[in-house]
């Protein structure tokens, strides 16, 4: 009885810990998705999402979800901006010069946001920090449960978003046939803005809602690279649905091995999956055998 | 045009000689003991990239993460020289050894993926790779292991430093040089060009990328045991840092890779520069400015700093594996 407790409860906690995790990962799908880039840079844009939002929480005194309002639409144009100094300048260059450049990109923000925030660890702070809900004599952590309210809710409207707006149509058009969409009439630069424009507002909500369940250090991003590249590997790459069921595996294996191994070996296991997917399986959960990447 | 090829050609030799001398002569003339420990850095970095580049820079396979054959020949050396009081001196090769092992093992299920994958897979291993020794308390955790000291009196102590490292760098740039001008280079090139062409000309591609990648850990196997020793101190955050990784991707593209002078030039001119920017911009301000260096050359001159003098019309052609003609997938 004792063990099945355990159990569930440490489901609970994986999968609003999941939940987290899709929304981090989503900004990477949906760029691998249409621009067929890896933007290894994309946990670094979370990182500076987190701390957007944890000066707005702390000089604003304003709510870290409410904080969202202003910096969601400071990371769109921070994605912009990486599409337009890096990834367009580098449109015609094989896939690795790309992601060294990502790499230069990931040095500078890291230190540059080591500069103004200092190295050492942080906290956003809230009305809900360390609070918790109790039902059935299970515990909901409540700074997580809101964080996957708010997950749910985000990844919901970007489902929507793809499939019902009319630019949304566009993106998935660019994402099955590039050339088609183009001759059809589809502005593919402008497509690519937007889509880095929504990957960091994405990574703007990745960012907050991890500061609001940890706290963090400016190179806390390599840890969630691991995170962030397991998920949209394991899912299958450009593939949202898989992304989502992928999220919710590494949440939960995180949280199993935290608690049976050791709270220091969750991000070990992110990585191996990570690996293992790559050599074994490299076209994801739910893709078609045989697919090469 | 033949009479000027070997001109070149002889000048080049007696520039390698002359540099080969005055490395060797170095610590008869200077005794300074920061500028020694700057030169051994650069070695043990001129090391690292010139291995990497066999890979890297010939094969076309990108390795993020080769910090990681760094920190297991570090940690070989560590662990034999503590627990087994093995003589560091006999510990290298079987660092290098050990980090071959690991390569032959990871090389083999993972050079299949393709160059960006392939990237991505060697950075997650690095990190694996720390996450693993900062938690396996055998090997002291994040505390690390700490060597027994070095008796030597301190005005020659950095002297068989100097020249191990340099012995070392010499040796990784002399195979290196050697394997390229032989069969096995030109079918390394092959692959880097196209994959399908050559498998199909006959070349077994799976086993030239793992021998080459084999290759690339010895030395940075070695290397790693040789300056964990002369730090006298291990821990997984100075042995299998990311920086480490960054610093040779960006000692690589600056200077040119797929080059014998790129990783050297590269590895020099980053250190001199660590170094000074260090004491003008702090710590954090230099790493910002790396990351631009980084990032603006892979975009504007991905052949580095050899291939501007190409620019300016000399006979030598580098060939870059960011041609974009020839390398785009």
């Amino acid at each position: 009885m004792d063990f099945f407790f355990t159990i569930t409860q440490l489901l609970i906690n994986g999968i609003l810990l999941g939940g987290v995790y899709a929304v981090m990962a989503s900004g990477l799908s949906l760029v691998f998705g249409v621009v067929r880039v890896l933007q290894i840079s994309h946990s670094a844009l979370i990182i500076l999402g987190c701390y957007f939002c944890y000066s707005v929480n702390r000089y604003l005194a304003l709510d870290p979800i409410s904080a969202l309002a202003i910096t969601m639409p400071a990371m769109f144009f921070i994605g912009i901006a990486v599409y337009r100094l890096v990834v367009a300048p580098l449109k015609d260059a094989p896939p690795v010069a790309v992601l060294l450049a990502f790499f230069g990109v990931i040095l500078a923000l890291e230190n540059t946001i080591s500069l103004i925030w200092s190295s050492n660890y942080n906290a956003i702070h809230s009305a809900y920090q360390g609070r918790s809900l109790f039902s059935w004599s299970f515990t909901f952590s409540l700074p997580k449960t809101i964080a996957f309210g708010v997950a749910c809710l985000v990844i919901f409207a970007l489902l929507i978003f793809l499939r019902s707006t009319e630019i949304g149509r566009a993106i998935r058009a660019v994402s099955q046939d590039k050339e088609t969409a183009q001759i059809l009439g589809v502005d593919v630069d402008r497509i690519y803005n937007i889509v880095f424009g929504v990957s960091g507002a994405l990574a703007a909500v990745g960012g907050a809602l991890m500061g609001i369940i940890y706290s963090f250090y400016p190179a806390l991003h390599w840890t969630w690279l691991g995170v962030v590249f397991s998920v949209v590997v394991l899912g299958g790459l450009g593939q949202v649905g898989g992304a989502i069921i992928a999220a919710l595996i590494i949440g939960l294996a995180e949280t199993l091995a935290g608690y049976y191994i050791g709270a220091s070996w969750g991000p070990f296991i992110a990585f191996a999956i990570l690996i293992i997917t790559l050599v074994q399986r490299p076209q994801g959960l739910l893709g078609v055998k045989g697919q090469r990447i | 045009m033949i009479d000027h090829h070997s001109n070149s050609k002889r000048i080049r030799f007696w520039a390698t000689s002359l540099l080969i001398v005055l490395f060797l002569l170095v610590p008869v003339f200077i005794r300074d003991r920061h500028l020694l420990h700057l030169l051994i850095v650069i070695f043990v970095y001129a090391t690292l990239v010139q291995s990497w580049n066999l890979p890297g820079g010939y094969t076309g396979y990108t390795s993020f993460g080769h910090v990681l054959f760094f920190g297991i020949g570090g940690y070989t050396t560590a662990t034999l020289v503590v627990f087994l009081s093995v003589p560091a001196l006999l510990t290298y090769i079987v660092a290098g050894v050990i980090s071959s092992l690991v390569a032959l093992i990871f090389g083999y299920v993972s050079l299949r993926l393709k160059g960006p994958y392939f990237a991505i897979a060697t950075l997650a291993l690095a990190t694996i790779g720390r996450y693993l020794f900062l938690n396996l308390e055998i090997f002291g955790g994040a505390e690390g292991l700490l060597l027994p000291m070095n008796r030597l009196d301190p005005g020659i102590e950095k002297i068989p430093f100097y020249y191990g490292t340099l012995l070392v760098a010499g040796l990784t740039t002399l195979i290196v040089y050697l394997i390229i001008k032989t069969r096995l280079g030109l079918n390394l090139m092959a692959i880097r060009e196209n994959e399908e062409k050559a498998a199909a000309a006959g070349i077994d591609t799976t086993k030239h990328k793992v021998i080459a990648f084999i290759i690339s850990a010895f030395f940075p196997g070695i290397i790693g045991g040789l300056y964990v020793s002369y730090l006298e101190y291990i821990n997984p955050d100075s042995c299998f840092n990311i920086l480490y990784s960054a610093n040779i991707l960006l000692m690589a593209i600056l200077g040119g890779i797929g080059t014998i002078a790129g990783p050297l030039l590269g590895a020099a001119v980053v250190v001199v520069l660590s170094e000074i920017f260090s004491l003008t911009l702090g710590h954090q301000g230099r790493l910002i400015l790396f990351g631009l260096i980084l990032t603006f050359t892979a975009i504007y001159q991905p052949g580095g700093l050899l291939s501007l003098k190409e620019r300016f019309g000399s006979a030598a052609k580098t060939v870059s594996v960011f041609d974009r003609a020839s390398a785009k997938e």
